[in-house]
């Protein structure tokens, strides 16, 4: 079966989602948000799993401290065990199960292509609610295609410039990598492919470049690109807020993703820096068990039902928090 | 979506076609601010010659759509389709939202009153530091953060907004002070000093 038919038929199955949490940066609280925010799913009684995507830097079983699983993903992969469910671990929270990429073979980080078509069909072929992926740091095809798999694909960034412009690549990457799945004509193929470079001769720098050049070698191609590019919409998350200014800069993204890109990021929410996160992931246990109380707990409760409630966060919200 | 300077002026603002004159001021100073070199979250997708474009055409947007017959004048150049458009597609996704949080009384802003009304129409004619302060405070703005997004001495935007005249500095950097303050709060800044320098002499 072709790759494009395989992830196009899985989208969207009803009452089972899948959520990605990627962003592009390492170390902007990816596996901290994808861990906590499966807590948080379970304890409303949701049957949820977490998969650990970071293949070959696999951090979620520390984050939920869980000693090392016995099976893990690449057991799977390399068929050393027959079905994904026999790598599936308990994490001593109701509800939530864990496929741990712990002390994985060191070779996962580059799966050949039918390793990860295989580990995609499984996934959407798990009985859960909620399937959580944790992505890994770049812009892999990987991580592209776990992203684009997804139901609610989550771009996790911090108020820094490194970080934003890492996501501002990641959102790039990810609709260009879309644009040549859906699209069967080489020559249209190609010039996606030349316009990922950003200093490429054809002078594409945005996606409206893009589209008009390909419009006009095949008009019904470009509107189907338009149609994919207004159909893309990723969520955003805030992460280690210190400030109002911080807090708004979810809204100006999406603004500037708006006139950029010309795709619609929603706003999900803020997490406030807070050194309960530290301290719990200094301890290896999850905020969620260990701080339940804490603002970033309370901000990440927020996230979800933002999520559940398919909404985004109002002005109104951050006015009300005077500082 | 067409690109940022194909877009016509109330899309460039994120605003709908019906929007408030208050509306185009904030869509206006968020969208300043927001597209200023500086700015953390278009790091990375413009160089300084599209920003320098992008801010031209905001201020063109800004000036005909605050000015009554200027912006019939353009309204008149939109076709219906385009008007309907932005009526409709003004969804919460892409109104603005002031990047400026600390609001200086209550959770809403204020609402502009008939004297402020009058103030913005006249600000040539007239323009105190009272006025200014309270058309500052009707945009839930505090002194605070326009001293960090000026750099200006907070104690001479108080000299300015309390008439303070004696603790004012001298013309060449008041002047500049004046200009900075009226960007930020979204005025026009040449009728802003127009306005003041007719109630106020300039230490020379």
């Amino acid at each position: 079966m072709k790759e494009e038919v395989l992830i196009n038929e899985f989208r969207g199955v009803p009452n089972r989602e899948i959520w990605a949490i990627g962003g592009g940066k390492g170390g902007t609280g990816k596996s901290f948000i994808a861990g906590n925010v499966g807590i948080y799913l379970a304890k409303m009684g949701k049957r949820v799993i977490l998969i650990d995507a970071d293949l070959g830097c696999a951090n979620l079983h520390t984050c939920l401290g869980i000693p090392y699983p016995e099976a893990t993903l690449s057991d799977f992969i390399k068929g050393k065990v027959a079905h994904i469910k026999d790598v599936v671990v308990p994490t001593g929270i109701p509800n939530l199960t864990l496929i741990s990429g712990a002390q994985d073979i060191l070779e996962i980080a580059n799966p050949r292509y039918n390793q990860k078509m295989k580990l995609i069909r499984k996934i959407h072929e798990l009985d859960f609610d909620y399937i959580l992926l944790d992505l890994g740091a770049g812009t892999s095809f990987n991580i592209l295609d776990f992203f684009l798999i997804s139901d609610n694909g989550i771009l996790v960034v911090l108020p820094e410039p490194t970080s934003i412009e890492n996501v501002y690549r990641f959102i790039k990457a990810s609709f260009y990598r879309r644009f040549k799945k859906v699209v069967k004509n080489k020559n249209i193929k190609e010039i996606i492919a030349i316009a990922m470079d950003q200093k490429n001769e054809r002078g594409i720098k945005t996606p409206h470049d893009l589209i008009d050049q390909v419009t006009c070698i095949d008009e019904t191609v470009g509107r189907k690109l338009q149609q994919e590019m207004y159909s893309f919409k990723p969520k955003m998350v805030v992460n280690q807020v210190r400030s109002p200014d911080d807090m708004a800069l979810g809204f100006s993204m999406r603004s500037s993703c708006s006139k950029y890109f010309g795709i619609g990021v929603e706003y999900l929410g803020y997490i406030d820096y807070d050194d309960c996160v530290w301290q719990a992931t200094k301890r290896k246990r999850p905020l969620m068990t260990e701080f339940p109380y804490a603002t970033s707990a309370r901000c990440l409760e927020k996230i979800v039902i933002n999520l559940l409630k398919q909404e985004q966060l109002t002005f109104e919200s951050i006015i009300s928090r005077k500082s | 979506m067409k690109r940022i300077l194909d877009q016509n002026y109330y899309e460039l603002l994120d605003i709908h076609a019906n929007a408030t004159r208050d509306e185009i001021r904030r869509a206006y100073r968020v969208m300043k601010e927001a597209f200023q070199e500086d700015s953390l979250a278009i790091y990375s997708l413009y160089d300084s010659s599209e920003l320098t474009q992008i801010q031209r055409r905001l201020d063109e947007a800004y000036r005909t759509l605050l000015d009554e017959g200027g912006r019939g004048a353009y309204d008149s150049t939109l076709s219906p389709t385009s008007r309907e458009e932005i009526v409709k597609e003004s969804q919460p996704q892409t109104d603005p939202v002031p990047l400026k949080v600390n609001v200086s009384s209550g959770n809403e802003p204020p609402v502009i009153d008939g004297e402020l009304e009058t103030f913005l129409n006249n600000i040539g004619e007239t323009c105190t530091g009272e006025l200014l302060k309270r058309f500052r405070e009707s945009q839930g703005i505090s002194l605070e953060w326009v001293a960090q997004k000026t750099r200006i001495n907070i104690t001479y935007l108080n000299f300015i907004e309390s008439n303070h005249h004696s603790g004012l500095p001298h013309w060449v950097y008041l002047k500049s002070y004046l200009f900075q303050y009226a960007e930020v709060l979204g005025i026009d800044p040449q009728q802003v000093l127009e306005g003041f320098l007719k109630n106020y002499t300039p230490k020379r």
